[in-house]
């Protein structure tokens, strides 16, 4: 039974799919990397239109507190497994807007990241280095991060209802995962 | 177990229903939301929800010094941050009164033309994939990698430049970029002639784009469009020439028109300035091997660097259109005020609000490519 | 018509002067003193009015300078000519403490979403623009609006350690509020573009 997990989550690796969602200006160096110079597509990685056929959401730079609570809604229509990667340095700590009134400095402790990618901008090699990256980690099983978000759930949700002032639900009363 | 006939199990809508194009969305370049009322297919209000990049630009200008903020602005509008540098640089200079060097004119003219050709590049890759023309997308990418390179070898970085600074640009230009840029010039001359083969003979490009949401100039001046949206419609207004800046009154262009004003003019417009573009460099190109004056008005340290007091006003024509800076200064550090005047705030505010009434909804996403929206100048 | 024909026909039609500090550029300021709020109100959409019948047929922007010291917000309004060319800046100032103006939606159009911008940034009301008092950019805002100078961004991260947490703003902030131990250009060496 361990070899056969082993075997899915290097088909796993093989075969992600990111979520077509530009949240900030990191996402100018997506397109040279999915195009003909750089070719993503040839590791397996293709953009996807919906959250629910999507595994990895990918936050490119800075969040903004309007962005961080749209993001939490897809990533939690995402089914497992998941990942999420941090990518510039804004969602690291902040960046170049660290004393901005609506950003949101870190983002760590509102989703798990799985990787992160310092830059400001990162390159499109970079970029390449963290799907290579991404993929090594997702083939050994040590990317987990949707686990974590299970076992940690109340602290996410603490940290959440703290930033926004209220609780994420759906409008039908349904609490979000 | 009781069949149920096949027409109770359908879901009806009650139309006219709100339907919200949002922030995550394949159709929408950049992150931003419409919230439309559809019947049916057709739309009949639409409204915008923008905000999703809001950095609260202005309040962190005041913040930092005069050449801090060089390296802040780029990032006030992703797919061409040149035009930022320039007009920032230009309203300092306008209220310090320095009189810059031709080199440094002719330097910085050569970078926004660079960057002119990238952004347009990226907008055919655009609209290419939103008609369904995956090549051009992928085409159009992978050859506006050469121009990031050839930005790379002059300034350093190939997105965020912050090579220009009042006074000047920071270095001169290495040994061989000229004769690299010559080369990359006439490589995209060739290239450009397959693209046209690919949307001239196409049938699905001419149908879908022939005839789209076409607008008049009188239309497109009370609605607040400028740039090539507006020359698209048959008048003859560029900046370049009515308001002239850095090295454009040496230069010797024409102004790009088109007639019918609908979508097939406006990517006819930029596809015909992109020509123009190369012939600019290739002038610039003979002017700056003849030129050997300075390439920056003085040297001074970025750190205690006032500017007197007074105020200006600097707009450029960028791709998107006018692209204007408005600087305060009271004879301090930092800057009193900065506003940002971005196109892209009558173009979405006031003119998609307008023009998608009447639209099919399955057009919605192309009209919203061939304007050109780009929402960071619009949320700054 | 030319840019002296413009500032003439300006002088004769409203008594006011208008400044050309820089080529294509007219700046005119409605004064203040003498006149009631009605009047001042009126002679500002006449002026607009008349601006977009001489050949102003571009607004470019609405936007507000905060001048705390002096108690005043100072409203500039951008008129760009095609044919002409110029540039008309026309300036009007509010009391800080009440600012409360009307629109002028119904001569120019583009001024729906300026006005809601300089709405939702300085708090301006526009009496007559629904529109512009709706939110813009900002969502679920509860303090002031934050264009204004006395709108501390670091305060606000302070009270909102979610939103500010994992820096340390204070030794940057000392530097900049007080603008101390500045060097002079001597000290410095004066290397900003030098050829190295």
């Amino acid at each position: 039974m361990v070899e056969w997990l082993k075997l899915v989550d290097k088909a796993r690796s093989r075969s992600i799919w990111m979520l077509m969602y530009c949240t900030g200006c990191g996402a100018m160096e997506l397109p040279p990397a999915m195009t003909s110079r750089f070719d993503m597509e040839r590791f397996g990685i293709m953009p996807m239109a919906t959250p629910r056929q999507a595994d990895v959401i990918l936050v490119t730079g800075y969040v903004t507190k309007k962005t961080l609570k749209r993001i939490i809604y897809a990533y939690e229509q995402m089914p497992a497994p998941k990942w999420v990667v941090s990518h510039g340095s804004c969602p690291i700590n902040g960046g170049v807007y660290w004393d901005s009134h609506a950003t949101v400095n870190r983002l760590d402790l509102f989703l798990p990241v799985d990787l992160y990618v310092a830059g400001c901008m990162p390159r499109a090699e970079a970029n390449m280095k963290m799907f290579t990256e991404l993929m090594d980690m997702i083939a050994k099983g040590e990317a987990r991060g949707w686990e974590e978000y299970v076992k940690n759930r109340d602290y996410y949700k603490e940290n959440q209802r703290k930033l926004f002032g209220y609780d994420l639900v759906f409008t039908d009363g349904r609490s979000a995962l | 177990m009781t069949r149920v006939p096949i027409r109770e199990l359908v879901v009806t809508y009650d139309f006219p229903t709100d339907l919200h194009l949002g922030p995550q969305h394949p159709g929408i370049h950049g992150n931003f939301a419409y919230i439309l009322k559809v019947d049916g297919e057709k739309i009949i209000e639409a409204k915008i929800v923008p905000g999703y990049l809001h950095r609260a630009f202005e309040k962190l200008m005041e913040r930092r010094t005069w050449i801090n903020n060089i390296a802040l602005i780029p990032r006030v509008c992703v797919p061409e941050p040149d035009v930022n540098e320039y007009a920032f640089n230009a309203a300092i200079e306008r209220i310090a009164g320095w009189e810059i060097p031709p080199r440094a004119k002719y330097i910085r003219t050569v970078v926004l033309e660079m960057a002119r050709i990238s952004a347009y590049l990226m907008y055919l890759a655009s609209m290419g994939g939103g008609v369904g023309v995956y090549p051009l997308a992928q085409w159009a990418f992978g050859d506006r990698d050469y121009i990031l390179d050839l930005f790379e070898a002059l300034t350093g970085a190939r997105v965020y430049h912050i090579y220009m600074i009042a006074g000047g640009v920071r270095r001169d230009i290495p040994e061989g970029w000229l004769d690299k840029l010559e080369e990359t010039l006439k490589y995209l001359e060739g290239r450009l002639k397959e693209y046209d083969k690919l949307v001239m003979n196409s049938a699905v490009v001419q149908r879908r784009l022939v005839g789209l949401a076409p607008i008049t100039p009188e239309y497109a001046m009370e609605h607040g469009v400028t740039g090539p949206n507006l020359r698209a419609t048959g008048v003859p207004y560029d900046l370049r020439k009515l308001d002239p800046y850095a090295a454009y009154d040496e230069l010797d262009f024409e102004v790009v028109t088109e007639k019918d004003g609908d979508a097939w003019a406006r990517f006819m417009v930029r596809r015909r300035e992109i020509d123009q573009s190369i012939d600019l460099l290739r002038q610039l190109i003979d002017k700056l091997r003849k030129d050997d004056t300075p390439h920056i008005h003085q040297p001074y340290s970025g750190l205690a660097f006032k500017v007197p007091q007074g105020e200006a006003y600097v707009h450029i024509e960028s791709t998107k259109g006018e692209f204007g800076y408005y600087v305060w200064s009271d004879g301090g550090f930092n800057p009193y005020r900065v506003f940002v005047r971005g196109p892209t705030t009558s173009h979405a505010g006031v003119l998609m609000e307008d023009i998608v009434v009447g639209q099919e909804l399955a057009d919605f996403s192309l009209i919203d490519g061939s304007f050109d929206i780009c929402p960071p100048d619009l949320d700054k | 018509m030319r840019v002296e024909e413009v500032i003439k026909a300006i002088q004769d039609k409203f008594g006011l002067e208008v400044e050309s500090p820089y080529p294509r550029r007219l700046r005119v300021r409605i004064p203040a003193e003498g006149k009631s709020e009605e009047e001042r109100r009126q002679m500002l959409r006449d002026l607009l009015q008349y601006a977009k019948e001489i050949g102003f047929q571009h607004m470019s922007f609405i936007t507000c300078v905060d001048f705390i010291k002096d108690g005043r917000f100072e409203l500039n309004y951008g008129l760009w000519s095609y044919t002409i060319p110029t540039m008309l800046v026309v300036k009007y100032d509010l009391d800080r403490e009440n600012p409360k103006h009307i629109t002028v939606v119904d001569i120019w159009k583009p001024a729906k979403t300026w006005e809601q911008e300089v709405h939702e940034m300085f708090g301006v009301e526009f009496d007559g623009n629904p529109r512009s008092f709706e939110p813009y950019v900002l969502e679920d805002w509860d303090s002031i609006p934050p264009l204004r100078k006395d709108f501390d961004p670091v305060q606000y991260l302070k009270e909102h350690p979610m939103q500010g947490a994992g820096y340390d703003p204070l030794p940057y902030v000392n530097l900049v509020e007080k603008n101390l131990e500045q060097p002079t250009v001597e000290e410095t060496g004066g290397d900003e573009g030098a050829d190295s």
